[in-house]
């Protein structure tokens, strides 16, 4: 049975880099200003205002398209030079700090066990702590009842902060013992050697790398149309986009689980925002803004890819809800943030960063004006519209097609109805709208269920770009 | 009919040379160097030449999508 003791509360990061404080000042009037001024346009001359703001749009749209492509493109070709040899470094090996925070996941703590005893790192310096709610007893007890690896401690999270997964992370961070964390999710499967291509990475790399991300890939139960779309985007996003910024020095957000980090640098810029709901990716651009770089492993991680939209909704809605924020707190200071990335970079964080808040917006209302237009037998889009059509389609596809080797009939299904999939973003977006607004710090939990089609095959020695097989 | 003829086997032709330029994507040549034949540009131009021939087929079969009639404008 592990290790059980009581947390206490962990310095707060300031209150300008918090999402606690919410919009500026600045931001809320500058927001109203900007929709009286669009509502009086509309008013008066409607149609002039529309083209106007389509022509915006038409650029902004067709900008991130590019990048996209690009990003994809680029991001294929390092695919050949990702890939990891071991070497004699990775046998003097430092004490390795695990933080696996646990809210309601009993049903899935034997599997965790299991994966995390099937990492290749020697007991001794493995220093894996469970974040446990203090009033979360049925986790508590399926916990002290699994195998989990000798020294395994429990850390309760006392109450007084938001039920946030990064409030509990930050309670790790003050007792972890390692030179290096790492943050691994109740789901998480990771591959038994990602620890050591990890040390072995920040053994060579310069000290301005503080953070790796190991990519993530969908498991797919049942070969279910959602689970594949999901794993279809992360095959895109941890197989292509990351690694390419990544390579090009860009800021990266980081994701979910499998982020490694130098301890010591994550304790100095304060650790996670314990309001953000999307506190990974925004520590990511946090470390971008001090002058940090976010590195790419090849070794990956497994979790099960929701399969039910009353699963995959609520998460969708709170990952858009948390890119809203960052976003928000990001550009409380534009001026700043772009002395502190440099121009190229701000630019190039709005066309990335800032497409994954616009475009969920978008899907649904450009569907609609498909589906309506088509069912007259006419789709009048004009130029502008057909050519964002076509060009997205076309980077979509591509994406997917460089992202991996996909094999059967259900992944091109998934693949070919992937249009069909993206205006459930823009239920998700409003909806995250509406949650800013409520409740901007409620976090949606996730269920999760152990993997129920056998052995979860962590050993798999494949990459972010195979194909394993689920 | 000719119409037809001329839209899906060109539909066929640039599926088949996408499967097979996807298929030479990112991989080595047997002498262990690189392509010389963009493979992924040539897979990206047939991914959007078959898009523009869907918006074609879906023409002959009764779509109007003249970019002259959209409600606004013609750009």
């Amino acid at each position: 049975m592990p290790h059980v003791h009581n947390s206490t509360l962990p310095p707060r990061l300031p209150q300008a880099l918090s999402c606690r404080g919410g919009p500026s000042r600045a931001q809320r009037s500058l927001t109203i200003l900007l929709f009286s001024g669009l509502a009086l346009g509309l008013f008066i001359a409607p149609i002039p205002v529309i083209r106007v703001l389509g022509y915006c749009l038409f650029g902004l749209l067709m900008g991130m398209l590019a990048l996209r492509l690009g990003l994809a493109v680029f991001g294929s070709r390092l695919r050949r030079k990702l890939g990891w040899v071991r070497s004699a470094e990775a046998d003097q090996k430092p004490i390795y700090s695990i933080l696996v925070p646990l809210c309601d996941e009993a049903p899935i703590v034997e599997q965790l066990a299991s994966a995390l005893a099937n990492l290749c790192w020697p007991e001794d310096r493995l220093d894996i702590q469970l974040l446990l709610e203090a009033d979360d007893e049925v986790t508590q007890m399926a916990v002290a009842a699994a195998a989990f690896p000798p020294g395994t401690r429990v850390t309760l999270v006392p109450p007084g902060g938001p039920r946030s997964k990064p409030y509990a992370l930050n309670q790790g961070l003050q007792h972890a013992r390692g030179a290096y964390l790492c943050v691994f999710d109740a789901e998480d499967c990771p591959a038994p050697d990602q620890l050591l291509e990890a040390f072995q990475v920040f053994s060579q790399a310069p000290d301005e790398i503080v953070a790796l991300q190991a990519p993530l890939i969908g498991l797919v139960e049942k070969d279910r149309w959602l689970a594949w779309q999901w794993r279809l985007e992360y095959s895109v996003e941890f197989g292509l986009i990351k690694p390419a910024l990544a390579a090009l020095s860009m800021r990266v957000p980081l994701g979910g689980s499998s982020n490694h980090f130098r301890t010591k640098t994550l304790r100095d810029v304060g650790g996670w925002d314990p309001w953000n709901v999307t506190e990974d990716a925004y520590l990511g651009l946090r470390l971008a803004r001090l002058g940090y770089q976010v590195g790419m492993i090849s070794r990956p991680t497994f979790e099960v890819a929701p399969n039910r939209f009353s699963v995959w909704l609520p998460q969708r809605v709170r990952w858009i809800k948390g890119y809203m924020m960052t976003w928000m707190v990001l550009m409380r200071q534009p001026r700043l943030l772009a002395q502190q990335l440099g121009l190229w970079r701000f630019f190039f964080l709005q066309l990335t960063f800032g497409a994954s808040v616009l475009t969920p917006f978008l899907y649904g209302p450009a569907s609609l004006v498909i589906a309506v237009t088509l069912w007259h037998d006419r789709l009048y889009l004009g130029a502008t519209g057909w050519t964002l059509l076509l060009s997205g389609l076309t980077v979509a596809l591509v994406s997917v097609l460089l992202a991996s080797r996909f094999k059967g009939v259900a992944p091109w299904l998934a693949i070919l109805t992937q249009p069909f999939y993206w205006p459930f973003h823009t239920i998700a977006a409003f909806m995250a709208l509406w949650d800013l607004y409520r409740r901007p710090w409620y976090w949606a939990k996730t269920p999760h269920c152990p993997w129920a089609s056998g052995d979860l095959s962590c050993s798999t020695g494949s990459s972010a770009s195979a194909s394993p097989s689920p | 009919m000719f119409d037809w003829i001329i839209s899906l086997g060109l539909a066929v032709t640039l599926s088949g040379l996408g499967v097979f330029a996807h298929s030479r994507t990112g991989t080595m040549r047997k002498d262990g160097r690189a392509h010389l034949v963009p493979w992924r540009g040539i897979m990206i131009g047939c991914v959007f030449g078959l898009f523009l021939i869907l918006v074609h087929v879906a023409n002959l079969l009764g779509v109007e999508t003249g970019p002259e009639n959209s409600p606004f404008g013609r750009f």
